[in-house]
């Protein structure tokens, strides 16, 4: 038996799904069961930075107008992208409604034009009505998450040079895979936007690249 | 007429549940079948009508797989190093199965060492019978970078297997 056959063969007793199974995850797919992860995965986002940041001292801030606060304890790594990050709260919109929800904030949403990221292959676009501050853009094909909060910001200082890329003109915090966070991420402060945060089961090139594409007004 | 979701559920769930199972086990496979077909539902209605709805539902699951690939790196070591599968451990018959074919062994053993992109292509090819452009969708790829990996990991599992077959004639 020669090696292809021999991977087409392994574990091919594996034997198909029972009756119950089938009835069971067609239930759970077609009655929205909401799911399995629902936290808040801005929070996270932000709370990696503080985590990565510990080492040199520094931390992530959240800015309420001119006061900076420190974000709070470490939760555990997010393990899914592509659900609605805000539980109960979270709200399904078209990226329309998102882009006129933002400006009514006074924000100003970056549109990306790549390849992995395009307003052609968007899957779902989670809202938090409850701050009207964050939203969450999923692109399936990609895996890509970008991750949008009008309030929230960065402080750079003491991130070695190799964790930050100059994205016209604006430094980005940038993440590969495997380290404190599960998945790669882009953390890219956008005056007219707040916080963009790329998340993606990739490399973070991927994200960078997609980062690069984002339309941004000064 | 549009395609419904009932339809895509009917022939596409069995198959993409066995390939995760193949990877991952029968529990596993249960939730990560449950979680694409959730995904697909929710989008459903979003999904362009010209596009294919087989890989665009196991590129979902190849998002999902991805976050358990340190998992299935596991178990294939395990497998390599003691015969049993526990891709089958959960069935009670299975589980005091040993598999003394050293070249199967080997083969998890590969494949456990395979760079994630890489056992994802092959698996994708050689168990859920995607083709090279269904894989190059399912994954956001172009074609080229599909079909040059998906050549260069079986050039490589070849030439392992076959380092092994080598050293055990040389050992008779």
């Amino acid at each position: 038996m020669n090696s292809d056959e021999l991977l087409r063969t392994f574990r091919s007793e594996s034997p198909p799904p029972d009756e119950a199974t089938t009835q069971r995850v067609y239930n759970r797919a077609t009655t929205g069961r909401p799911p399995r992860v629902t936290r808040r995965r801005l929070a996270l986002a932000l709370v990696l930075v503080a985590v990565t940041g510990t080492g040199f001292g520094v931390s992530a801030l959240m800015r309420e107008g001119s006061r900076s606060v420190s974000l709070g304890g470490f939760e555990p790594g997010i393990t899914t992208l592509g659900v609605n990050p805000f539980g109960a709260d979270g709200k399904l919109v078209t990226f329309q409604q998102l882009v006129a929800e933002k400006a009514s904030h006074g924000y100003d949403i970056p549109i990306p034009d790549s390849p992995l990221a395009n307003s052609h292959n968007i899957g779902s676009i989670w809202e938090n009505p409850a701050t009207g501050e964050e939203a969450v853009v999923y692109y399936p094909s990609s895996g890509i998450e970008l991750v949008y909060c009008g309030s929230c910001g960065v402080d750079y200082t003491g991130f070695p040079a190799d964790q930050i890329e100059t994205i016209h003109g604006i430094r980005a915090l940038v993440f590969p895979a495997g380290g404190p966070y599960i998945f790669a991420a882009v953390l890219f402060p956008i005056p007219a936007a707040g916080l963009v945060t790329l998340l993606g089961p990739g490399p973070v090139s991927d994200l960078v690249s997609v980062a690069r594409t984002l339309r941004i007004n000064p | 007429m549009g395609r419904s979701f009932e339809a895509a559920f009917e022939a596409e769930f069995a198959p993409l549940h066995r390939y995760l199972a193949r990877r991952l086990g029968q529990s596993v496979a249960d939730e990560l079948a449950a979680e694409t077909f959730a995904v697909a539902c929710r989008n459903w209605d979003r999904l362009d009508p010209a596009r294919p709805v087989r890989p665009w539902l196991y590129g979902i699951a190849a998002n999902l797989v991805r976050h358990h690939w340190r998992k299935e790196r596991r178990m294939l070591r395990a497998y390599a190093r003691t015969g049993v599968d526990p891709v089958f451990a959960e069935d009670d018959e299975a589980v005091e199965r040993t598999d003394a074919d050293t070249r199967v062994r080997e083969l998890a053993a590969a494949l456990a060492e395979l760079r994630r992109d890489e056992r994802e292509i092959l698996l994708l090819n050689a168990w859920a019978e995607l083709t090279d452009s269904e894989i190059a969708d399912a994954l956001g790829l172009p074609l080229g970078t599909v079909k040059s990996r998906l050549h260069r990991t079986r050039e490589r599992l070849r030439n392992q297997l076959e380092e092994v077959g080598q050293e055990a004639v040389e050992a008779k």
